[in-house]
């Protein structure tokens, strides 16, 4: 019964709240400058918002199944990289490479999966050491300084656009569908939630926990790969640290949209109304006329506030 | 009476490193029947349910199902057989609904891989019927709005939804008013009416004689024997949990206070 599922979303307050906050935000912001509003404004914001969405899809599920990846921001700058060195600015190439580094962040999530639960290593070690791995490998591989730039194809993939829509838009949407569908409707987004709430309850209910929590990891890895593959597509070329602004704006956005931080409740479709806020903001307050840092300062205390506001309830509903 | 336990265990032994929580205990559950098993704290109950339920599989001796020796090495094999257990504290999930936690690990899909939520619902409506259970409203409720005794009776409807033939309760009126409990020992003895092997986990040996037919003792991981509830009295019992006094034992029958 599709309709119940859909009815129970929609009475989901801190979801709404998120898609409220995003619209609001969106409108002061519109009145403060007149352009933002404009059709090829809004295109901007939701590419640039793309990436944080497309990072935050796969940290939702880990978020959701009670994980955190903090290996994001170098598996994303590692895809980035080894795309522009495997295409060598060609298209041809981009056939197997893509496939290859997307596969290849399924592998970084996989080792991480297999890490968490079969090591027993906590998450936050295992995922925060796989980011150091990764940094530390991509400089000596690069040796420090990646030249190659992104090809055709790929910019094409971030910054074009059919009809009115960007093409970017159009994956961001395909994808944002599947995830909905399998948190919505698929017995493995059952066991996601229940897995998030309480392990032990999914372990003695027969729910194969190990390999939910591993699966979780994989996406997160595809996810960060794929989004480092659009934005270096975006950017025109892949740099080292250009995945780092995405470990924090990630679990922002998660945690913006409503879902706990602590995992068992929240679904990807706030998580977009939570990248749809962070994107909004990063463009406000330049409007404002606030230099790098003070900007930088803000963007810190607004996140955090809005995290701990968003995750009160649960808070709440624990101590209770 | 039957002829032969639809659950019997002989020679379990299971050790976790030197500690040895289970040696040579034997034990059975026959249908219709309820069977209590008790003990002190540390006597093993916990490690011989986890042992029936797949949980920890055992080391040594046999589990006979329907008097065919089995082997259950993880929690669907027990399922597989029929046997399901409602464990105290981690039978439900407190943010998901009545009919989600159901069906929890065992979901209805569609041909296209889809929840079938519209059959969980109905199906989930008929077992509570079914079961008299008439306290839960709308079987949508989030679990965490119901109290306990609704909460038992949810973990209950859910354990005997698939057909089984063996219900492990593990101290299902703990930490439940009277009212509540009432509500629950009816229900135990209403599944052991309608033909299934009721394993009862519980301190409490009011409970235990209100509801149980039998009552297994067991002391420091051994088994100390079984009892009759219709022949025995709970002071025979408290001296087999705490000195492990057998039955043979018994002077007369005039138990003091």
């Amino acid at each position: 019964m599709t309709t119940f599922a859909l009815r129970r979303l929609g009475q989901n307050r801190p979801i709404l709240l998120a898609y409220g906050g995003a619209l609001a935000l969106f409108a002061v912001t519109s009145a403060f400058s007149p352009g933002f509003a404009s059709a090829n404004h809004i295109r901007i914001l939701l590419i640039q918002a793309s990436f944080v969405a497309l990072v935050a899809l796969g940290q939702s599920f880990v978020i959701l199944g009670g994980g955190i990846d903090l290996s994001v921001p170098w598996t994303l700058n590692g895809s980035a990289i080894l795309m522009t060195l495997f295409a060598d600015g060609q298209n041809r190439p981009l056939v197997w490479v893509i496939p290859l580094l997307v596969a290849l962040g399924g592998l970084i999530g996989l080792v991480n999966g297999l890490g968490i639960t079969a090591l027993g290593v906590s998450p936050i070690i295992m995922t925060l050491g796989m980011n150091v791995i990764l940094s530390g490998g991509l400089l000596v591989y690069t040796n420090g300084s990646p030249t190659a730039a992104a090809p055709a194809f790929v910019e094409t993939l971030a910054t074009g656009r059919v009809g009115p829509v960007p093409y970017n838009t159009l994956i961001w949407l395909a994808l944002a569908s599947l995830a909905t569908v399998v948190l919505t409707w698929t017995a493995f987004g059952r066991h996601l939630y229940a897995l998030g709430t309480n392990r032990m309850v999914a372990q003695f209910s027969g729910i194969a926990v190990s390999r939910v929590t591993v699966v979780t990891y994989v996406i997160s890895g595809m996810t960060a790969a794929f989004a480092g593959i659009l934005l270096t597509g975006y950017v025109g070329q892949a740099y080292l640290g250009m995945g780092d602004p995405y470990l924090f704006a990630s679990v922002a956005a998660v945690a913006i949209g409503g879902a706990s931080i602590l995992g068992g409740s929240g679904h990807y479709l706030g998580t977009i109304a939570g990248a749809l806020i962070l994107t909004v903001l990063a463009g406000l307050l330049p409007i404002l006329n606030l230099n790098t840092a003070s900007l930088q300062v803000i963007y810190g205390v607004v996140i955090l506030a809005t995290v701990a506001l968003a995750t009160l309830p649960g808070r709440l509903a624990v101590t209770r | 009476m039957t002829d032969s336990p639809i659950l019997a265990l002989r020679g379990v032994s299971k050790s976790f490193g030197q500690v040895h929580a289970l040696s040579q205990v034997d034990f059975h559950a026959d249908a219709g029947e309820v069977m209590a098993l008790v003990g002190d704290n540390g006597a093993g109950k916990s490690t011989l349910i986890k042992s029936i339920a797949g949980i920890h599989p055992i080391d040594e001796g046999e589990i006979l199902f329907e008097g065919r020796p089995v082997s259950i090495g993880g929690p669907k094999d027990a399922g597989r057989l029929g046997i399901e257990v409602v464990y105290q504290d981690l039978a439900l999930c407190d943010n998901l609904d009545v009919v989600q936690n159901m069906y929890l690990g065992r979901e209805l899909r569609d041909r296209l891989w889809r929840l079938d939520e519209a059959t969980m619902e109905q199906r989930t409506r008929e077992t509570l019927r079914g079961l008299s259970v008439t306290t839960i409203r709308t079987p949508r409720q989030l679990v965490a709005g119901l109290s306990g005794g609704q909460r038992q009776s949810v973990a209950v409807a859910r354990a005997v939804m698939w057909n089984s033939r063996v219900v492990i309760l593990d101290e299902p009126t703990a930490a439940l008013g009277v009212a509540q409990t009432r509500q629950v020992l009816d229900l135990v003895r209403r599944l052991a009416e309608q033909g299934l092997a009721v394993v009862l986990i519980s301190h409490n040996l009011h409970d235990i004689f209100e509801v149980a037919d039998r009552i297994t003792v067991l002391r420091l991981g051994r088994s100390v024997g079984e009892y009759a509830v219709a022949e025995t009295t709970q002071q025979e019992i408290v001296q087999a949990i705490t000195a492990g006094i057998p039955a043979a034992a018994r002077s007369n029958g005039e138990a003091p206070v």
